[in-house]
């Protein structure tokens, strides 16, 4: 098998087992309208404590590549390693695999009727974790995004960066392996995009790596890796 | 590996969790779900809760009715029935027979065949005028033999009642009923003599009106068997002959057996029985009819709710895709979709069940009093709570929300997620 061929101009962390690793990764979506290739033979690894911007053009395939990473979506060829674990069809690895990402969308993507609060509990609710501790561990990652005066508000009551920082605290609950953000300060202006780049990039540690696709230049400086794709292909820069 | 990486084998502290807390973290999103959409599954709630009402208010008033009729029956002049020598009603062509009087011998016959009766003993019904004083009404004499004195509806409440010489018919004495009494205007003792008739009477007690009666046929008189076989009897002629059982489970046993003596003795049809338990099993029929025929449109309303849950859940799917991908990317499992949309219906289904059930248990005691308003009998049925009629209209939401939940759960499973994500 062949290894991931490092983007130019990065370079993994000395030593380190990467947290994901997609080898000559390919998507291709419908049949019968004719079949469509977004994703044509990327390979990448991330390792601990690295941040990597996907950069590219709209249509190229970043949030595909993002969705095949974080197992949302499987790929129509190539192998995906997770944690040094081959991705295959068990659904049941699968799932306890994908529980290792943590989301942020590019509206934050709240579920409606649900509080603040409880927009965080959800992944602990679906792991299962008892509701006191639910309750504590919620508590505390909205609290360290600075949201723990709005806990009862519900989506309507929250303004864009809000919104993001809530996403942000849902993503970081249930302590993830790898930060999957997609267009985190796309829809927000610059000062509220500052600070919640600040706190995403903040939160990769010795243990964490971010990935987060955007369309900002200044954003994706402030990563320590860039990988720029164009019509599904990773391209150096 | 290096020390620098995680430990790829346990990536965060919440992977090994146990099944209790995941089913406490399964029914905490179902109630915050139901919560969050309430105002669109309330209209399933209240048409489930209807159909639940239905049921349950059949089953509580018609099983206090089925029980206001035993009681009826309890209360009703022992337990036995008449049995006529002539054919019933329903038969035209036995109709057209003479009606053959029962003799002495059909009696004997009855007697050694018929199992388990408590008593069997020849009865004389005849009208006749009574009069007493200047005062005179026509009534029904009944002559009644010894075991029929010691029912509890020949026992006077005023007077002594028969002595020994009037049960052997060594003197002639009679009981007459308290709307008789009251047409001869007697009303206390000394109880006065009448007059069958030409035959003067001694009056020794005055009984009960019978129950449920109708007004003529609550003034009458009883006089020994033996005086009105000889007033009235022609040659051979025994009159009615009555069988008592001694308790409700052996009726059909003692009716079997008289029914089987007298196909022997006379001919099938060349007689009729008639009891007021054959009245109240009537009425009890007609109950459990109703009973039937209610319960079956509170299914069919059941049904129909259950449509709408199976509805109103497929809408909550397509509407909730987005939710339910965003769940799936927090790391719900595709089964714990399948799993919410279910128990939601159930949950729905039930709250809807529960709902009715309530309304049933406060609302039967108002529909008996809007039904008496109109069927004044009414008024003595009390709604009857039974584990049965509890458990049925719940059972049956449970079922129909079940059945209704099913397809959209299988929808919610199968969730394309990007499209979802991505369908804003």
């Amino acid at each position: 098998m062949k290894g991931p061929a490092p983007i130019q101009g990065t370079a993994p962390i000395k030593g380190a087992v990467p947290l994901v690793e997609l080898v000559d990764i390919h998507k291709s979506v419908g049949a019968s309208a004719g079949v469509v290739k977004i994703l044509k033979g990327i390979s990448l690894s991330v390792c601990a404590g690295e941040s990597i911007a996907v950069t590219g053009p709209s249509g190229s395939g970043k949030s595909t590549l993002l969705h095949v990473m974080g197992l949302l979506t499987p790929a129509t060829h190539g192998n995906l390693k997770v944690g040094g674990e081959l991705v295959d069809h068990d659904r049941r690895k699968a799932i306890n695999l994908r529980r290792r990402f943590g989301f942020i969308f590019q509206d934050a993507k709240l579920i409606n009727g649900l509080s603040a609060l409880q927009n965080v509990q959800a992944p602990l609710m679906h792991i299962g974790v008892w509701p006191h501790r639910q309750k504590k561990l919620a508590t505390d990652a909205l609290e360290a995004v600075g949201m723990g005066h709005r806990l009862g508000h519900h989506p309507g009551q929250l303004s864009g960066g809000e919104s993001m920082r809530v996403a942000i605290a849902r993503a970081l609950v249930a302590k993830p392996s790898i930060l999957l953000a997609d267009e985190p300060t796309g829809s927000l202006d610059s000062a509220n995009g500052r600070i919640i780049a600040d706190l995403l990039l903040g939160m990769v540690g010795r243990t964490t790596a971010l990935v987060m696709v955007t369309h900002q230049p200044e954003l994706a400086r402030r990563a320590n890796r860039i990988a720029h794709i164009i019509d599904g292909v990773l391209v150096d820069q | 590996m290096s020390g620098t990486s995680i430990n790829t084998s346990t990536p965060n502290g919440f992977e090994r969790t146990s099944f209790l807390s995941r089913v406490v973290c399964i029914g905490m999103i179902i109630v915050q779900s139901m919560w969050a959409f309430r105002w669109q599954q309330a209209l399933v709630l209240f048409t489930m809760s209807i159909g639940s009402f239905g049921l349950a208010a059949i089953m509580f008033l018609g099983e206090g009715a089925l029980r206001n009729l035993w009681m009826d029956l309890d209360t009703l002049m022992g337990s036995r029935m008449d049995v006529y020598p002539a054919p019933g009603m329903g038969d035209k062509l036995l109709q057209k027979r003479p009606m053959v009087h029962f003799t002495a011998q059909d009696l004997e016959y009855v007697r050694a065949h018929a199992r388990d009766a408590a008593y069997i003993a020849p009865m004389f019904n005849h009208r006749s005028r009574i009069s007493q004083g200047d005062i005179s009404a026509v009534a029904q004499v009944d002559g009644i033999a010894e075991p029929l004195m010691k029912e509890p509806a020949y026992t006077p409440f005023l007077g002594g009642g028969f002595t020994q010489g009037g049960r052997t018919g060594d003197r002639v004495e009679c009981l007459l009923t308290k709307s008789l009494a009251a047409r001869l205007r007697i009303f206390q003792e000394p109880l006065p003599r009448v007059a069958i008739g030409a035959y003067p009477c001694q009056v020794v007690g005055i009984i009960p009106d019978p129950p449920d009666a109708d007004e003529p046929l609550r003034e009458r008189m009883a006089i020994p068997y033996r005086w009105a076989r000889m007033l009235w009897g022609g040659r051979g002629d025994i009159g009615t002959i009555i069988v008592s059982w001694k308790s409700p489970q052996q009726m059909e046993a003692v009716v079997d057996s008289v029914r089987k003596a007298l196909d022997q003795a006379r001919a099938p049809g060349a007689y009729h029985f008639s009891s007021s338990r054959f009245a109240v099993r009537k009425k009890k029929e007609i109950v459990s009819n109703i009973m039937l025929a209610g319960s079956a449109q509170s299914l069919f309303s059941i049904l129909i709710a259950s449509i709408g849950v199976l509805n109103v859940m497929l809408a909550n799917v397509t509407r909730r895709s987005r939710e339910f991908a965003i769940r799936v990317a927090v790391g719900a499992e595709p089964s714990d979709l399948g799993i919410i949309v279910l128990m939601e219906s159930v949950a729905l289904s039930l709250v809807g069940g529960l709902v009715g059930l309530l309304m049933a248990v406060a609302g039967a005691p108002l529909i008996i009093q809007a039904l008496a308003t109109r069927i004044p009998e009414a008024s003595n049925i009390i709604p009857v709570i039974t584990p049965g009629g509890v458990v049925a209209p719940l059972a049956v939401c449970v079922i129909c929300g079940a059945l209704a939940g099913a397809v959209p759960a299988m929808r919610a499973r199968k969730l394309d997620v990007l499209v979802a994500l991505r369908a804003e």
